[in-house]
């Protein structure tokens, strides 16, 4: 061959070669375009690297999301790409990434030998799983946005740590729960808390797949089926109050509370049952009604030794003169004795009504005359005014009669005097009283709405002392208010005065202005006037006391009081014997050969009571007649004891009159035999003494 | 003083009907510790065995073999404390004298009631105790 042969072939083969070239550049770059379409098409972000870790190709998926690392003039690296990886690996949860893990469908586990969860900027989250091929020459890195099924996988598995929690809680409650099916047939239990077990003594798994009326049987109250299918019917919330005996034997409460649970249609889903045991509340309870009646008590108490420190002041005063002028004027002296004991008697009435202060109600039966009342009380209200006070009384009509105690009306009048006095002060000043009848129908506002039609009793107090603010005016009747300074007032006197005018059926109007002094007025229903009215009923005069014949045995525990009994029955002329107790006295009626006539016993003394006393003795001496005398009054004091009918009862202190009355009385030396016109002391509130 | 319900009590009867009605009584009483004896041989026999147990001595006085009057001669001249009631039914004043010469502490007329009784033993409880 010759040269040119030569060279041609070898252009000839250039040529070819040119041309083959150019169809594989072409057909590579076809190769690589699809490729390229590929990795964009299947909608994840791929990059690939070389087996020598260069970085081959990227997908727009890849290089939006790894943009600086894939976009850039120089190429990272497989090892840039994966230090990049680690440096935004999300810190999440093992539980938590093995779930999304498994949410994808596309995972291989098997060909991944290598994954991460990336946080990219946005709060992305991008789980990288890298594969190699499996000629082993290149390395794939797929990238899957896993934004969305992380959180909803974090909140599934949220609500799962939460019902645990949840769940925890209600087992650790001391509260019992319990939620049923009423869908399934018979409302089934699905759940209840240990709390609800230990409550009802019936184990967890018993309850739980069981019926409710399963629960009936625990607690004492019949009718508790009766009240849960009410609750069931309609479909409210209700609260059924049970008892169950405890162990001790002591009972305990408890409430149920049954909630239904609709849902999103409306429809009943669940019932919720909580039970909870409410013992300590009831006790707390009945510890602060009974601390609240202690409170009253003690404010009454208080009051009562308020009023009593009048009347000793009375007293007190009345005995001082009597002993300045026992010698100089005995004429005097009899009139201040007599006051000392009518005083007397008002604080035994006083007394009295402290004792009976559970009922804390007036008898509103004696007919009383009010102006009586007052002019009664005048020369004792005298007794407690300063000599700078000038008082004055004005019975405006003189048959102004109300239904009352007396004592009870005089300590009103007490109460509201002394405020005047303390009103007025030391300058001195003017008090007046009044009594009169008003048309209730001219009264104005709160009294009017109190006393009811016709005309009405008013007792009215002014003074032209201090006067008041009309914000004190309002608190006046405040227990424990007081505007008197230090220890010289209570705060109860007034209260307690509004208490017993309450008790009356009667209203109080204050009318007051400072510097203009102080008018209160007493309303009281009018009673019909009538000759019988108790208050100004003399005291028993006429033939003197002669017991002469009769014998007596006197048994007191208290020394005192048994030797002034002895005294007055002695002076009267009676044979006295006295025992200390219940047995001193069986015997010493057993070493007396004569008769007695009448057991005058104490109620309350230790070992052997009057009661029982009596009915013993009267086995002994059938014709011996009994009569009591307590410091209690009728009803009060010992709940226990049993007070035979036919029995006669004195309150302490007794006045000799009564007492020496009552005797004649019962040994019918006053030509009346002793049932005649009086009542016996039958045990039964309101019952009579005397 | 002691209390009805730790009372130790001998009940000295021949009838067996009034030992039943008496241990009823006293138990209506709250007392029932009560030892008895048919008369007064097997009540002395007792009393020397058992002196201790005995707080009070309730006797009938009408007994074969030894009456009540009888036995509180023969107790008194060994014990002159342990409270004796007499139950009796004669009420005349030459048996009262006699009884009382005996040394008796009390005495209680038949029929009688529980209250009679309990007013009786407190009565004689009472003056063991001054």
């Amino acid at each position: 061959m010759n040269d040119a042969g030569v060279s041609g072939l070898i252009l000839a083969a250039l040529g070819v070669f040119l041309v083959l070239h150019y169809y594989m550049r072409r057909h590579m770059r076809r190769t690589e375009d699809i490729l390229a379409g590929l990795l964009d098409a299947c909608g994840y972000g791929r990059v690939i690297f070389s087996s020598d870790g260069r970085l081959v190709a990227a997908n727009e998926a890849a290089q939006e999301v790894f943009g600086i690392l894939l976009r850039g003039e120089v190429k990272c690296t497989l090892q840039q790409f994966l230090d990049f990886m680690y440096d935004h690996a999300a810190d999440v949860d093992a539980t938590l990434r093995h779930a999304v893990l498994h949410s994808l469908e596309y995972f291989d586990a098997q060909g991944c030998n290598f994954q991460e969860v990336v946080k990219m900027d946005g709060e992305k989250l991008y789980l990288i799983v890298m594969q190699k091929t499996p000629s082993g020459r290149h390395t794939i890195l797929q990238i899957n946005d896993i934004s969305r099924q992380w959180r909803q996988e974090a909140s599934v598995h949220l609500l799962g740590e939460r019902n645990y929690q949840l769940l925890l809680a209600i087992e650790a409650s001391h509260i019992g729960v319990l939620i049923s099916t009423p869908k399934k047939s018979g409302n089934p239990i699905s759940f209840a808390n240990s709390a609800m077990a230990e409550m009802t003594g019936i184990a967890k798994d018993d309850i739980i797949g069981g019926f409710w009326f399963k629960l009936c049987a625990v607690f004492e109250e019949e009718d508790f089926s009766e009240q849960l299918l009410r609750a069931f019917h309609r479909q409210k919330t209700a609260e059924i109050v049970l008892t169950r005996a405890g162990a001790e034997g002591s009972l305990h409460w408890y409430s149920f509370v049954i909630t239904p649970v609709f849902d999103e249609n409306g429809a009943l889903d669940l019932f919720i049952g909580v039970l909870k045991d409410t013992t300590a509340f009831k006790v707390r309870e009945a510890e602060f009604f009974q601390a609240q009646k202690l409170e009253a008590l003690g404010r009454l108490s208080a009051g009562i030794a308020h009023d009593f420190n009048n009347i000793l002041s009375i007293i007190d005063g009345y005995a001082r003169l009597a002993r300045r002028n026992v010698r100089s004027n005995p004429a005097d002296c009899e009139d201040y004795l007599e006051r000392v004991c009518i005083a007397t008697q008002r604080g035994a009435a006083l007394t009295k009504r402290m004792l009976t202060f559970s009922r804390h109600k007036v008898v509103a039966e004696k007919l009383c005359v009010l102006g009586q009342i007052v002019r009664d009380q005048e020369l004792l209200l005298g007794a407690v005014l300063d000599p700078s006070i000038r008082m004055f009384v004005d019975i405006v009509q003189d048959d102004v009669c109300v239904k009352g105690e007396p004592d009870i009306l005089a300590q009103i009048l007490m109460n509201l005097v002394i405020n005047a006095r303390d009103a007025i002060g030391r300058d001195g000043g003017v008090i007046s009283i009044r009594v009169e009848k008003v048309d209730a129908s001219g009264l104005i506002g709160d009294a009017a709405a109190k006393i009811t039609g016709g005309p009405c009793a008013v007792l009215s107090v002014m003074d032209n002392g201090c006067g008041m603010e009309p914000h004190i005016v309002n608190r006046i009747f405040d227990p424990f208010f007081t505007t008197k300074a230090g220890e010289k007032g209570t705060g109860l006197g007034m209260s307690v005065v509004y208490g017993l005018v309450k008790d009356l059926g009667g209203h109080i109007d204050v009318q007051s202005a400072p510097g203009e002094g102080t008018s209160i007025s007493v309303y009281l229903p009018l009673a019909a006037s009538s000759a019988r009215a108790q208050n100004a009923a003399p005291r028993e005069a006429g033939a003197p006391i002669d017991l002469s014949g009769f014998t007596a045995m006197v048994v007191d525990d208290e020394p005192d009081i048994r030797a002034v009994t002895v005294a007055m029955l002695r002076e009267a002329g009676m044979e006295v014997l006295s025992a200390e107790n219940g047995d001193d006295a069986l015997d010493r009626q057993d070493l007396y050969e004569g008769r007695i006539d009448i057991l005058i016993s104490d109620v309350l003394m230790p070992e052997l009571g009057g009661v029982k006393l009596a009915e013993l003795f009267l086995s002994l001496r059938p014709e011996t007649q009994v009569l009591f005398i307590s410091g209690y009054p009728l009803g009060e004091g010992d709940d226990q004891i049993q007070i035979p009918d036919h029995a006669h009862f004195l309150v302490k202190p007794v006045a000799f009159d009564k007492l020496a009355g009552l005797i004649m009385r019962l040994l019918g030396k006053d030509g009346h035999t002793a049932d005649e016109g009086m009542d016996h002391w039958h045990n039964t509130a309101g019952g009579s003494q005397y | 003083m002691a209390k009805l319900s730790d009372l130790k009590i001998l009940l000295v009867d021949d009838q067996l009907e009034s030992r039943s009605l008496l241990r009823n009584m006293l138990a209506e009483l709250g007392v029932s510790q009560v030892f008895d004896a048919p008369d007064g041989k097997e009540a002395l026999s007792f009393l020397d065995n058992a002196f201790d147990l005995v707080d009070m001595i309730i006797c009938d006085w009408n007994m074969p073999k030894m009456n009540g009057v009888e036995l509180l001669r023969q107790l008194r001249s060994v014990d002159t404390e342990t409270p004796f009631l007499m139950v009796t039914g004669r009420g005349d004043a030459s048996s009262v004298a006699e009884a009382k010469e005996s040394g008796v502490n009390a005495y209680i007329l038949k029929p009688f009631s529980t209250s009679q009784l309990e007013a009786k033993i407190r009565i004689l409880l009472h003056r063991m105790a001054m």
